[in-house]
């Protein structure tokens, strides 16, 4: 366990942050209707990275480059990384793969200028999309997202009202993965169907993930 | 009366849609298009209000956001709003409105009396009547408020929604008469991200009042065709009813579309009105001017207009504000509106020029229908006391500042005055940009731009459409050009108006003379100040400009003074015998036209939405289990859990109790958690506590206290050593994000050579301290983890496995008694909360809240940081010195620690309190004196910081801050109450077990 | 509202940064320094009309400090530059500095 903390308890016994919504009983057959379409995306496996950070090393060990262009999104290997900051990045794979992305990096990295924290648990990831999408989000959001500015593949820290978010465009329908802080996802998911409230809110089935494997392992000697 | 006032054809109201209304009780019609404003004068209706001082009869001036009378209570019940403008009411089936400042109505008015002894209220007569007493003020206030009120606010919760919204843009376009058109439509076809905003329904501005044609149409056809164009432009957005209220630093500008305010209830869907606050890289202001009345003998009788919102009635509603009128004007453009008028259906008995010898093209046109024009000469009376009856005319002497000669009358129950026109400059001016005084214009026009902003037609003081449309043409291409757009040929529109368009030839008349001593001149009609008014403050020294207009009110009531101000400040200077510029002006302050607070809160009101609620993983659990929450920060935490028929306190004492005695459960999830590793992460560590880590073992955890630089204490926390360079350093709730800032900070600044990497785990963490004699016991059932005091000593954790849940447990205690804290990833936490509660049932486990948690760390005096210190607080101070390394080097507040004031032998100490009653539970925040009997004033030596009832020592406890207090033990001091005095005495700050067995044990 | 360009992240609203105050204080030695030059450094800031140097903080954003040079007279922001670089040379009548 000092490796890190990750969980294999039992699943059942796990809840999320959103879980007295009861989403599920929720979901829309049809969501063509509304303005606005929300689903959570639970349990997602974040790792925050910080450090003076060796990318081949990051790519060798999970399988995905890190962007070194500010605000943007590299993908591989069902991993996703988002740009927090020159030397700070957010690694989001499938639910379940922390454990192993985490045990990956920690293995692959020079533990020295690297800090590796396992941070899933910190947030959970609300799925804004539907034609209101960008509107709904620039009730609340400060950012210019307009696609001549901000498209697919773009990622922004910044807040909706006052709750501090990570902003990820996932496509250009516009579709946005909008992380933030478990203890604000209740008052931030209750913003959002507040404010979408007029032009029709749809609750979306959870969006399927693809599972994370571990690139094969190179010999020392291979590298040299 | 059914519209007798209104043309059987013209304008842009819809004749084939009725339109039902209520004013002041009675229903009228008017049509689709109308303004309640041109509804009720199309009905003849001519009184509209009260004045606010001396209820004079008022009736409507101007036909835009500058009018100053007709102030409307719009609406009835909850969807009721004063102040109101009727000449921006868009008319609406079911409407209802009602004059306002009048009781018990506009005809017989109660308040009229003021107008009888208006001598013995002149300016400046609430200061100097209601200023002594000063402890009256309180009554007066009341008196002077319910007699003076303008409108009512709702007493219900407003029943609308409303919305805002961030938007950037590349060239914002503000005002949608021709020159904002034209520079909409050649900044748009560059491609660039537009918004033209008008706070009209309809786009053209002044173009609907006229009959000026532009590209071979109509001027109002070639408008809407522009905003056809514009419709096709994928990044262009076009705001109808949307004023721009305000303008703020690099280029910030805040917008109010009312989306609903046009339909009848019944047809109102979605938010009522959307906030828009825009960012845009260019802005160009097109937003016209403001017609200036002239200030005349008896100038407010209703009935009294400005020439130019005559000519709107007339030219764009069909309506006649009356059926003869008399004009009165010290410039050209008047004659315009008196040659609309006369070809709308008015008699225009005579053109009433200040100006010797006025001549050109419109004044020919004047002359070509037979108009009477009187020369030289002012309007020096006028009759009729709820409608204009009767103007008396008399010339001008040489000197032009008194009437001679014989007077004549005219009969009319119109006046059209014009006295020139004002650029509308207030966004200009609050971005920023400097004003110039146009000394032909005799106005304030932009001078030097603040911002990236630029300015097109009326505002400039262009006047001329052929102007308005070239200076709009260019600037909204300048503009998408500077925004970095490509702009491909910059076309003028071509347009044909009437001959003279734009020519003033103004000559100043800033008080019209009338000859009559004591005939009201009024400059601004809303707060009613006269000619008078500006003479009293003028002789009572209130001259500069700041000060005349506070004195005088000028320019205070809801219109801003947007008809009143340029002609207040020429007065004064004339008075003063300088230049109207070295007056100066005052400042355009937003918002523009009022806001309303609905639209500036948008959704976010409300104890759900006003600010975000976190929750803890339990929070449900809490919710179903009594919990009566406080707020901590933006936390909900429990404050106790309340059984049927309890009440708090014994809710408190219960859980205080059930620590001491058997097991209590808190949810301490919110806790500050920061992730710190790399290979400096201890000494960061070092450098930020008083304390040294250095000899911290893996699996060990101690407690530090954080200074700031200056030595006083910040915050504190326990940290643990997780591994050779990872440590897991705790905070306080609230002090969570303020201490990662603050490592951030330093690493970054000042220690860059650190390798340390901190990292919030705050909510990734969720925590449960369990304390009380049988808290080993119950663990020890759901944890493979040897917890004997050997194995797990205190201050120590380990990782394992609780109720089948891997996680952290800690050997730590906030309560006093032997104690763990258990940690696990978030999403688990409630199963070990139940886990723990089902577990811990033989032991009758009870969960205890906030401030349970609080009477048990007082007892045993463990301090909380920002409640028992408050940023001018030292270790020293609060009797924790022990905790301040002297072998280690520098850390921050080492260097502040040995300031001289920090070592003050006086400074307030941590003491504890012991009431004389043990049930008196002094208020937290009371101040102490040394004794009841202290002179006046009474010495104020410290205050109580943390007071509760402890059930475990049967009494009250307090800590408190007191001056000395070390050396004090043992005194008795005084608390002065609000209703009585309390003694106490003082002791050292820990109540019970001193010597702390129960933690170790 | 200023509209900040964060040297990462581009520019952003004001709300999403804090500022931190006058810029390069030298935090001075503190075995030797004096109680007077530790008075100094701890709570003397200048509070000039015109250009000041100060440093902002990304907090919501990218969450990294920098500077900026701006008149406190109008708001206008003359440079953007990192937390470890000297001042540039501005001139100081340009920001309304008196
Ligand atoms: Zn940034």
């Amino acid at each position: 366990m000092k490796k890190g903390s990750v969980c294999v308890a039992e699943s059942y016994l796990r809840q999320s942050p959103l879980a007295q919504r009861a989403l599920d009983t929720r979901v829309a057959d049809d969501t063509s209707a509304a303005g606005l379409v929300l689903s959570e995306r639970r349990f997602l496996a974040q790792i925050n990275l910080c450090g003076r950070i060796d990318s081949a090393a990051v790519k060798a060990a999970v399988g995905v480059e890190l962007p070194t262009k500010p605000n943007t999104v590299t993908e591989g290997n069902n991993i996703a990384a988002l740009w927090l900051g020159p030397a700070e990045w957010l690694l989001v794979g499938p639910s379940d793969a922390e454990k192993a992305i985490y045990d990956a990096l920690v293995e692959g990295l020079d533990g020295k200028s690297a800090g590796i924290v396992d941070v899933t648990e910190g947030r959970t990831v609300i799925r804004v999309a539907g034609p209101m999408a960008r509107d709904v989000l620039s009730m609340g959001c400060p950012l210019d997202l307009h696609p001549r500015v901000f498209g697919a593949g773009r990622c922004a820290q910044s807040f909706i009202v006052r709750s501090t978010v990570i902003l990820h465009q996932v496509d250009d329908a516009p579709v946005y993965d909008i992380y933030v802080e478990r203890s604000q996802s209740d008052y931030l998911f209750h913003w959002f169907e507040t404010s979408g409230a007029p032009y029709g809110v749809a609750i979306a089935e959870e969006p399927a993930t693809n599972a994370w494997r571990r690139p094969p392992r190179r010999k020392k000697d291979d590298e040299a | 009366m059914s519209q007798a006032f209104r043309n059987g054809d013209g304008g842009r109201i819809d004749r084939g849609k009725r339109v039902g209304f209520t004013f002041d009780g009675q229903t009228y019609e008017g049509y689709a298009g109308d303004t309640l404003a041109s509804a009720l004068l199309a009905n003849g209706v001519r009184l509209v209000g009260r004045s606010f001082k001396y209820h004079r009869p008022r009736g409507i001036v101007g036909s835009g956001a500058e009018e100053p009378n007709a102030l409307i209570q719009l609406g009835v019940g909850a969807h009721t709003e004063p102040n109101t403008r009727a000449t921006q009411i868009a008319l609406f089936e079911g409407l209802i409105a009602e004059s306002q400042n009048a009781w018990p109505g506009v005809g017989f008015d109660v308040g009229a009396i003021n107008n009888l002894v208006s001598k013995v209220i002149p300016s400046g007569f609430y200061y100097k009547t209601f200023m002594w007493p000063a402890a009256a003020w309180m009554f007066y206030e009341k008196f002077i408020r319910s007699a003076a009120g303008l409108g009512k606010a709702p007493t219900e919760p407003d029943p609308e929604t409303y919305e805002k919204r961030s938007v950037w843009c590349d060239v914002l376009v503000v005002g949608g008469g021709p020159a904002g058109l034209a520079a909409a439509r050649a900044a748009g076809a560059s491609g660039a991200r537009v918004i033209l905003a008008d706070e009209g329904s309809e786009f053209g501005g002044s173009l609907l009042s006229s009959r000026d044609r532009i590209e071979g149409r109509e001027g109002a056809d070639w408008a809407g065709d522009v905003i056809d164009d514009l419709a096709g432009m994928a990044e262009v957005r076009v705001l109808a009813r949307t004023t721009v209220a305000s303008y703020h630093d690099h280029n910030y500008l805040v917008a109010v579309e009312r989306l609903n305010d046009h339909l009848p209830l019944g047809e109102r869907q979605g938010p009522r009105q959307r906030l828009w606050k825009i960012r845009a890289r260019q802005v160009v202001l097109a937003t016209g001017a403001i017609e200036r009345p002239l200030v005349f003998a008896e100038n407010d009788r209703p009935g009294v207009m400005l020439a130019g919102a005559v000519r709107t009635y007339v030219n764009r509603y069909g309506a006649r504000p009356g059926n003869r009128a008399v004009v009165f004007t010290n410039n050209d453009s008047a004659y315009r509106a008196a040659v609309d008028a006369s070809d709308g259906g008015i008699a225009v008995a005579a053109i009433v020029d200040c100006r010797p010898n006025p001549e050109g093209a419109l004044i020919r046109l004047a002359r070509e229908r037979g108009i009477e024009i009187v020369s030289g000469s002012v309007i020096s009376g006028v009759r009729g006391a709820k409608q204009v009856s009767e103007v008396e005319v008399a010339a001008l002497n040489e000197a032009g500042d008194d009437v001679v000669g014989a007077r004549r009358s005219f009969d009319c129950d119109l006046v059209m005055m014009s006295g020139g026109w004002n650029p509308t400059v207030h966004l200009y001016s609050q971005s920023g940009g400097k004003l110039a005084w146009n000394a032909e214009l005799a106005t304030f026009v932009p001078a030097t731009a603040a911002q990236k902003s630029r300015e097109a037609g009326a505002v400039n003081g262009s006047f001329s459409l052929a102007d308005a449309l070239a200076e709009g043409t260019r600037a909204g291409a300048a503009a998408a050009r500077d925004a970095g757009f490509e702009v491909e040929g910059e076309e003028v529109p071509a347009c044909e108006a009437a001959p003279g368009d734009g020519v003033l030839a103004l000559m100043p008349l800033w008080d019209a003379p009338s000859g009559r001593k004591g005939a009201k001149r009024f400059l601004d009609f809303q707060n009613d100040v006269t000619a008078s008014d500006v003479a009293l403050a003028h002789r009572e020294n209130y001259s500069s400009v700041e000060h005349f207009k506070r004195y005088t009110t000028t320019g205070m009531g809801t219109d801003q003074g947007k008809t009143s101000n340029v002609n207040g400040l020429a007065i004064m200077a004339g008075l003063r015998g300088v230049d109207v510029p070295e007056v100066g002006h005052t400042t355009f302050r937003p918002f523009y036209t009022a806001v309303t607070v609905g639209a500036l809160a948008g959704i976010n009101s409300g104890p759900e939405l006003l600010d975000p609620v976190r929750k803890t993983p339990m929070h449900n659990w809490h919710e179903t289990h009594g919990a009566r929450f406080e707020d901590v920060g933006q936390w909900k935490r429990p404050y106790c859990y309340l059984r049927p028929g309890e009440t708090v306190k014994q809710a408190v004492d219960r859980e205080v109790l059930a620590a001491r005695t058997s097991v209590a459960i808190l949810d301490a999830s919110t806790l500050g958690k920061i992730d710190i590793q790399g290979p400096d992460a201890l000494e960061l560590i070092n450098r930020v506590y008083t304390n040294n880590f250095a000899t911290l073992k893996v699996g060990q955890c101690r407690y530090g206290l954080m200074l700031k630089d200056d030595g006083m204490v910040f915050d504190d926390g326990v940290t643990a050593r997780i591994g050779e360079n990872r440590y897991l350093m705790s905070t306080t709730t609230g002090g969570a994000p303020n201490v990662l800032n603050w490592l951030e900070e330093w690493l970054q600044c000042e220690w860059r050579d650190l390798q340390a990497y901190c990292t919030s785990v705050t909510t990734h963490w969720a925590a449960i301290a369990i304390a009380g004699p049988n808290s080993r016991r119950l663990l020890a059932e759901l944890t493979p983890v040897d917890l004997s005091n050997d194995a797990f000593p205190f201050m120590s954790w380990q990782d394992g496995e609780i109720a089948g849940i891997p996680g952290r447990i800690f050997r730590i205690s906030f309560s006093g008694e032997t104690g763990f804290e258990v940690q696990v990833p978030a999403s688990y936490a409630l199963a070990l909360w139940r886990a723990l509660m089902t577990a811990g049932e033989k032991y009758s486990i009870t969960p205890y809240g906030t401030e349970a948690m609080h009477v048990l760390r007082a007892e045993k005096g463990f301090i909380i940081a920002g409640q028992d210190t408050d940023g001018t607080t030292t270790p020293f101070d609060l009797g924790m010195g022990w905790i301040v390394s002297k072998k280690k080097g520098d850390f921050l507040g080492k260097r502040g620690l040995e300031r001289p004031d920090t070592l003050r032998d006086d400074r307030k100490q941590l003491v504890g309190l012991l009431t004389e009653d043990p049930n008196e539970v002094i208020p937290e925040g009371a101040h102490i004196s040394p004794s009841p009997h202290s002179a006046k004033p009474v010495p104020m030596e410290g205050w109580v910081t943390s007071s509760y009832y402890s059930p475990n020592c049967g009494r009250s406890i307090a800590m408190a801050l007191l001056r000395r207090g070390n050396e004090r033990i043992g005194e008795t001091v005084a608390l002065p109450l609000e209703d009585k005095v309390v003694r106490a005495k003082i002791t050292k700050p820990v109540f019970f077990d001193e010597e702390g067995e129960r933690l170790r044990g | 509202m200023l509209l900040i360009e964060c040297p990462h992240c581009g520019p952003r609203e004001q709300t999403e940064f804090t500022c931190g105050g006058e810029g390069h204080i030298v935090r001075p030695d503190p075995d030797t320094a004096t109680d007077a030059e530790w008075g100094h450094y701890l709570f003397m800031r200048k509070n000039p009309k015109g250009l000041h140097f100060e440093r902002w903080f990304h907090a919501h954003g990218c969450r990294q400090w920098f500077h900026a040079a701006r008149s406190t007279v109008t708001h206008e922001i003359f440079a953007i530059y990192g937390i470890d670089e000297p001042p540039p040379a501005i001139d100081p009548s340009k920001a309304g500095s008196q």
